[in-house]
């Protein structure tokens, strides 16, 4: 058992991981014994039902009548109490601000694509054609801290087509071209993780599979490059056949943070509800995606995750209340039946929009039990060496506000954040702020700006900086 | 009331323009007109970047990944495996390609590419296809030689399989390459050891080069300031777009014999692909994504409202559509059919819905409708249940698609934080409660409203929300007339059946067709530079030619079979 860990792995059975292998293919972080930051995002589309811009019972953020920290009677009944377990670990955020970028002229586009981007629409595009104009947090942060070149991941849960083409928070760049294709089945994320080696067992065989994928693979990226060097390429054409370059990636025998045999059956005869319409079966593979995620932060593959839930508006999951279906949960966000402004009322809407919070909660409840069971080569739990964000496109259901857009972060980065706490975002000022947050989260996983310092000018030419509150 | 079933599509009637303002009394703030691209001409990575601007052809990608439909369809075709056999992109998880609100096609060429997790599913599949090929006896006996040192046999199998493969002859640098795995491949697999192992490695390098995942163009000596696609581009091209898949051995043939680059050699086989089933298919599909059958999904009418509603009146909707345009493609129909014809396709769940009676069947059968009553693709069931709420008709968006798919005009969006259309009173119609919402004078909303988009939705107030005739609203009388602009001139209707009369009169509702199919055919948005292709299909369209000559046509013509020439050299 040198060099490994004894860890609760994905579906509770004792899993033997190497962890010490994967965290040391960066030497400087092997000598420091301490395990990267990292962050996984938890998208949920259509806001949440809470009382802050509309008159509505407020029924998601904590209390703060008795002070910021987090309680259990603070945050008994409120759709936040579904984590009092990690209260002491948690960062609830108030008082975060998209900017109302008009020209997105939608209010699920506004949230959905600036989001991870901190920008507005790409030129051109709005409404349900809407582009984002810039990269994703997530991906900058695979891009320039990621090992190996590897891409972060990027995963989605439920029917991936509808408004804003389903997919759309995690962006290579700006424009169509650059709009990221998810992992859809879980059980596909694992196979993108280990490179197809699942179920490869036998090293022999693995090396084999390797020096076959190899020759292959300098084949592929000679005749890749010969395609580069054709004359009068466009830009266009050139950065595609760059990415498909990159995406030429020879099997790695030695990272071997895969799953024994009875884990991998577990999780591909699980993988099978990803493209639902049905709610309990949406959040079971973002479920299974999140274990996915966990793994791949574990065994240092990425250091960034996004994973979606819904389309834009998530506008055909159909959630459940108990034994009963609801209308989809865009109707529901909406308090009538349809996805305009014109429809027939749904009773006691706003409850059941809280109901959807409540599973949400629990299914990002299930992605911080996850980490948490990883243990970190210092000891630690996974969980605090990195964060993990739950975060919504807009604050609230029907006018979908672009103000109080819930963030809640879990894990302080490796003690970098401050924890167990209901904070209003810089004072509760109600002007732009998101940009400085995401800021924060990418300095914190390690991101700099152009002069090596903490990030602060990531997103457009807008309010830069960082939220310095929240910092320890 | 009974029916009758049409078997051809008919002459359309021309009718008079009914009324004629000057375009200059409105506003067209909101409104974009035809030719307008969507590209951004100054910007230098996009699709219009700094090239000769002169030139009538737009841009396009010279590396056109394949869907993984076509993936699919061309491995079945390389692996002769019937429809039937497993799909490999289902059967490895291809991750689906991103969606792009802005194209309504599934050829999206120009942002189709290859990341990490699909380059592993490529690999994945590719070994696969290597090992099904390679126990395929009768394949393999039928592209590797019997004869031969066993450096004949492979270098064979590379030169004959590899250009298909490719869907081009390869370079002697490309089989060399090739042959460079036949060492490891003789003896990396246990169950196949010497030729045919080094045959299955080789084909594993083939389905994963780009080579075979791309429509690779790579011609570039300009003639004329265009670059001539070659006979295997040209092939390539017309495959993938005619019949969603790659060429069969006939068109190679005519690519390796040069026909395919004479005039009379290209018509012949774009005839030939245009009476196949394959490019029924394509065109059916085609067809009906330009007229927007992506929102009949949202097709969900309140069942209280409308109890006697089919509940999958969307997937009927989607089948009645897809019906028609197989009907008009397959029997030579016209644009100006498809928009004025009354007839459709209905079953016993749908004939009530337009009023029919008798012994319909689960089947959809052709049928003729009341004049009097319905003409053409507006007056579907799918076109207005889908532009509905689920309780009341919808005409905003009924007069923004109309704006949109038909006119081809750029509507800015609406501003953020509208409030609810309120719920009309009793006494109010659904188009009262709409006009005092939107047209208050001097809004921005009246802007776009009063002229482009409500002119347009407000004739169709008597068609409820599952597309049924309505002859009151709540009791209110229903008020049909307006006055919509239509390419440039103010027309008075007094109903529907008058604003598709109109619509079907005006040259620019069929260079908006051309349009909608230049877009496809480029595998792109529209661009400014497709002007000439767009006009090429929209005059043929206002001349009433069917719609397969427009197709084939455009296919025929230098913006088709050549590209532009960009870049630096």
């Amino acid at each position: 058992m040198n060099r490994r860990m004894i860890l609760k792995g994905m579906f509770g059975a004792t899993l033997g991981l190497p962890l010490l292998e994967s965290f040391r293919s960066n030497e400087a972080e092997a000598q420091s014994m301490t395990t990267p930051p990292f962050v996984i995002f938890f998208r949920q589309a259509n806001g949440v039902q809470s009382g802050r811009n509309i008159s509505e019972t407020e029924r998601f953020f904590a209390r703060t009548d008795n002070g910021p920290q987090l309680t259990t009677a603070s945050m008994q009944d409120r759709a936040v109490g579904e984590l009092v377990d990690y209260r002491d670990r948690l960062l609830v955020l108030g008082n975060v601000n998209l900017e109302n970028f008009s020209a997105y002229a939608d209010g699920h586009a506004r949230g959905a694509i600036q989001a991870l981007t901190a920008r507005g629409p790409a030129a051109g595009t709005s409404a349900g054609g809407s582009m984002a104009d810039g990269e994703s947090l997530d991906w900058r942060i695979g891009r320039e801290l990621n090992p190996n070149g590897n891409e972060p991941l990027y995963m989605y849960a439920g029917r991936n087509s509808g408004w804003l083409g389903g997919a759309c928070v995690s962006w290579r760049g700006s424009g169509a071209a650059n709009k990221r294709s998810p992992v859809h089945n879980p059980w596909n994320g694992y196979l993108t993780l280990v490179g197809g080696m699942a179920g490869q067992n036998n090293q022999e065989l693995a090396e084999a599979l390797a020096a076959r994928r190899e020759s292959i693979n300098d084949l592929l990226r000679g005749q890749t490059q010969a395609l580069l060097s054709h004359p009068r390429l466009s830009q266009a054409d050139k950065d595609k056949l760059d990415q498909h370059f990159a995406s030429i990636r020879d099997l790695e025998t030695t990272l071997t943070c895969d799953l024994d045999a009875n884990e991998e059956m577990a999780l591909e005869q699980g993988s099978t509800g990803y493209d639902s319409t049905d709610g309990n079966e949406t959040l079971a593979a973002a479920r299974l995606h999140m274990q996915v995620a966990a793994l791949s932060v574990a065994c240092g593959y990425t250091r960034a995750v996004a994973i979606q839930v819904g389309s834009g508006n998530d506008g055909s999951t159909r959630y459940w209340d108990g034994n009963t279906q609801m209308e989809n949960y865009h109707y529901i966000s909406h308090r009538i039946l349809s996805h305009g402004g014109e429809g027939t009322s749904i009773p006691n809407a706003d409850m059941l929009h809280h109901k959807v919070d409540l599973q949400f909660a629990q299914t990002f409840k299930h992605l911080l039990d996850t980490l948490d069971q990883y243990q970190t080569v210092d000891g630690g739990s996974l969980l605090d060496a990195g964060m993990a964000i739950w975060y919504n496109d807009s604050g609230n259901g029907p006018p979908h506000s672009s103000r109080d857009v819930p963030y809640i972060i879990a894990g302080s980065a490796g003690g970098q954040l401050r924890q167990g706490l209901m904070l209003e975002l810089e004072g509760g000022d109600n002007e732009r702020n998101h940009d400085k947050l995401l800021n924060t989260i990418g300095a914190a996983v390690g991101l700099t700006n152009g002069n090596g310092d903490p990030l602060d000018d990531f997103g457009d030419a807008g309010t830069r900086g960082r939220c310095t509150e929240l910092l320890v | 009331m009974g029916r009758q079933k049409l078997m051809r599509w008919r002459g359309a009637s021309r009718l008079t323009v009914l009324a004629g303002f000057t375009a200059a009394q409105l506003l067209w703030a909101c409104v974009g007109s035809i030719g307008d691209g969507s590209g951004d001409p100054n910007d230098p990575n996009g699709p219009n970047g700094p090239g000769e601007a002169s030139q009538a052809i737009g841009v396009t990608t010279r590396f056109a990944r394949m869907t993984h439909e076509q993936y699919d369809r061309t491995v079945r075709v390389l692996l002769e495996q019937d429809a039937a056999a497993p799909a490999y992109s289902e059967q490895f998880q291809f991750r689906t390609d991103a969606g792009d609100g802005n194209y309504a096609y599934d050829n999206a060429s120009f942002v189709l590419g290859v990341d990490q997790g699909l380059h592993r599913s490529y690999e994945r599949a590719a070994a696969q296809i290597a090992e099904d090929f390679v126990n395929d006896t009768a394949l393999y006996d039928k592209w590797v030689p019997s004869t031969g040192t066993d450096e004949e046999k492979v270098r064979g199998f590379i030169r004959d399989f590899g250009e298909l493969v490719h869907r081009r002859p390869l370079t002697e640098d490309q089989q060399d390459d090739y042959y460079a795995l036949f060492t490891l491949g003789s003896t990396t697999y246990d169950e196949h050891q010497g030729v045919p192992g080094a045959v299955r490695l080789i084909t594993e390098a083939l389905f994963t080069s780009p080579h075979f995942l791309y429509r690779t163009e790579l011609s570039s000596e300009p003639k004329d300031g265009i670059v001539p696609l070659d006979g295997w581009e040209i092939a390539s091209r017309l495959s993938f777009t005619l019949w969603n898949e790659m060429p069969d051995t006939t068109l190679l043939d005519a690519a390796r014999d040069g026909s395919l680059e004479t005039e009379d050699g290209l018509r012949s086989q774009v005839d030939r692909m245009l009476k196949d089933d394959r490019a029924t298919a394509v065109f059916t599909k085609v067809l009906s994504q330009a007229m927007g059958v992506y929102r009949y999904a949202n097709i969900a009418p309140n069942s209280s409202v409308y109890p006697d509603a089919p509940t999958d009146l969307s997937t009927l909707a989607i089948a009645e559509l897809s019906q028609l345009m197989q009907d008009l493609y397959e029997n030579g129909g016209t644009y100006r059919n498809l928009l004025t014809e009354p007839r459709t396709f209905v079953n016993q769940e749908t004939a009530p819905l337009y009023g029919l009676s008798g012994d319909f069947t689960a089947e959809f059968e052709a049928v003729s409708l009341p004049t009097s009553e319905r003409r053409g693709l507006l007056t579907t069931v799918g076109f207005l249940a889908s532009n509905s709420s689920s309780v009341n008709p919808d005409p905003i968006h009924r007069g923004v698609f109309i704006a949109q798919k038909l006119l081809c005009s750029s509507i800015q969006a609406p501003p953020q934080d509208i409030p609810p259309l309120p719920t009309p009173d009793p006494d109010q119609t659904n188009r009262e409660a709409i006009e005092t919402l939107t047209e208050q004078p001097g809004t921005d909303c009246a802007t776009c409203h009063s002229t482009l988009i409500n002119p347009f939705g407000f004739p169709f107030e008597n068609f409820d929300a599952v597309g049924a005739i309505r002859e009151d609203d709540r009791g209110n009388l229903l008020d049909t007339a307006t006055s919509p602009q239509i390419g440039g001139d103010v027309v008075e209707v007094s109903d529907s059946l008058e604003l598709i009369d109109a619509l079907a009169e005006r040259e620019i509702v069929y260079q908006c067709f051309g349009q909608h199919l230049s877009s496809y055919l480029m595998g792109r948005p529209y661009l400014q530079d497709d002007e000439s292709l767009r006009q090429l299909i929209g005059d043929g369209a206002f001349a009433d030619r069917s719609v397969i000559d427009l197709v084939a046509e455009a296919v025929t013509s230098p913006q088709f079979t050549y590209r532009r020439l960009e870049g630096e050299q």
